[in-house]
């Protein structure tokens, strides 16, 4: 149980700073820019981690009043889990190729795979509540699932509209 | 210009002066329906107008955003750094053929800039190569020496229309600037360059392939927020040229230079690459440039 609640916080938080890098991509003009992407990071870590903390008291209040819940709870994490894990590592290995010094390789895996996984992202959120809703079919789990996926979706848009550069 | 992109009818030029003309937003909403695009006709409708003239300030800003937003595809391609190592080569074949400096570097339809700054930003070109932006839109040549004051970057950015250039220039290069133009004018646009005394030459832009059509919109779509940038960008990579139609304009321009192309394919993968380019070098000097670029050489094609 434990293990599964790190790696879903694990994965909020790469969610999280992806989401603030691509919330200000294509906002400034500069040409040396690392500190901006490291701010707009930290920025999107910190609304994340709202995110996070709102979720686990969201969760606890349900516990208070639905006491059973707990195992369901942890049953569709691992759920969540097998659909987010996959698709995790598939982004990983695009970053890693990213970080090839061959332009054309770098190229390549933002073609086939980064921009397209970008569009997945929200489809892939939405099967993993899904495939948990089918093993474990319940109303507080589609609760607390959407309490989870829904900001965090909604989070780059939010800091895009919260942090635009002027230039 | 079949296909038009929204940026090449929301701003016109006289040719002449190069004075800004007003644009009738009907008109343009007109045009677009018409070839059938009603996502193009909803942006320009979407632009604040008075008296039914487009607003130059609304389309500005809208113009500024999407070229910083297409900066990124720039920036994800590493763009800069295969021009700047294209220049590198140029530059030291001029060096040992006894070509004297100081060298200019022009960027034909340089937009905000990218190019130009990204390489005046690494460096290593040499302090006897100037580099010049020039592009017909006032606005984005202002915001381009406005970007390049915020870094301090070494490059300096002039409006001028690359059919009737002001000043000569030793390398020409271009980025995304080609399928602008209409295939009837690509030779005028090639002649130029033998007019204002250029070495040698090279223009990337998109190229065609059956997956350009898919691939852009993934890529626009996935990447973009701008509408504009969204339309345009997808439209761009579909009214690109094929290398066999930028060289025989070159050709048909009789200025004289060997030509050729930068490797179609993704190295050894029968991938196509999204960008081409095609080059031109002075035929005394490809004896130099060939040496300077080294393995580097192999990678161009159909040398004539
Ligand atoms: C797609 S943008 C590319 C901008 C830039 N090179 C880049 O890579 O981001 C095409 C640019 O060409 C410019 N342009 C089109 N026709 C031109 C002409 N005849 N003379 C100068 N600039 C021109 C436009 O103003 C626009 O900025």
């Amino acid at each position: 149980m434990v293990l599964n609640a790190v790696l879903l916080y694990l994965l909020a938080v790469a969610d999280a700073a992806l989401s603030g890098y691509r919330a200000v991509a294509g906002t400034n003009p500069r040409i040396k820019k690392r500190a901006f992407h490291q701010q707009a990071i930290a920025r999107a870590l910190l609304w994340g981690h709202v995110v996070i903390v709102l979720n686990v008291l969201g969760i606890m209040l349900l516990l208070w009043l639905f006491p059973n819940l707990l195992q369901d709870l942890i049953r569709s994490a691992q759920h969540c889990l097998e659909v987010y894990l996959l698709y995790a590592l598939l982004t990983v290995l695009a970053l890693l190729g990213f970080t090839m010094p061959s332009r054309d390789v770098r190229s390549i895996s933002i073609v086939l795979i980064l921009g397209p996984f970008t569009l997945l992202r929200a489809p892939v959120a939405v099967c993993g509540v899904l495939w948990a809703l089918w093993h474990v079919p319940r109303a507080e789990v589609l609760l607390v699932c959407g309490m989870a996926i829904v900001p965090m979706l909604l989070l780059e848009t939010f800091l895009w509209r919260r942090y635009k550069t002027s230039y | 210009m079949d296909l038009p992109e929204i940026s090449d009818l929301i701003v016109q030029f006289d040719p002449q002066t190069g004075q800004r003309l007003p644009v009738v937003q009907a008109e343009v909403v007109e045009r677009f329906l018409s070839l059938g695009s009603k996502q193009a006709a909803r942006v320009v409708a979407g632009i604040p107008s008075k008296n039914g003239l487009l607003l130059e300030d609304a389309v500005d800003a809208m113009l500024l955003r999407s070229h910083i937003e297409m900066q990124r595809l720039s920036e994800e391609f590493a763009h800069g750094s295969r021009v700047r190592e294209v220049l590198l080569d140029l530059l030291a074949a001029f060096r040992v053929s006894g070509i004297p400096s100081p060298y200019r570097v022009v960027d034909l339809g340089c937009g905000t800039g990218f190019v130009l700054r990204w390489i005046a930003a690494h460096g290593g070109l040499g302090d006897d190569v100037e580099l010049i932006g020039a592009d017909f839109n006032t606005t984005l040549i202002d915001a381009a020496n406005r970007f390049a004051r915020l870094e301090q970057l070494k490059v300096r950015f002039t409006a001028a229309n690359a059919f009737a250039l002001p000043e000569a220039a030793t390398i020409l290069v271009s980025t995304g600037v080609l399928h602008h133009f209409a295939a009837s004018s690509l030779a005028a646009f090639f002649a130029e360059h033998g007019r204002v005394g250029t070495l040698a030459f090279a223009h990337w832009d998109f190229q065609p392939s059956p997956l350009v059509p898919f691939g852009s919109w993934l890529f626009h779509v996935s990447r973009f927020r701008e509408p504009l940038a969204r339309h345009d960008g997808i439209r761009s990579a579909l009214r690109a040229y094929t290398a066999q139609t930028l060289l025989q304009a070159a050709r048909d321009s009789q200025a004289e230079f060997s030509l050729g192309v930068y490797n179609p394919l993704l190295g050894q993968l029968p991938i196509k690459r999204v960008f081409h380019a095609v080059m031109g070098v002075r035929p005394n000097l490809m004896p130099a440039f060939a040496s300077a670029s080294g393995q580097r050489f192999s990678r161009w094609h159909a040398w004539s």
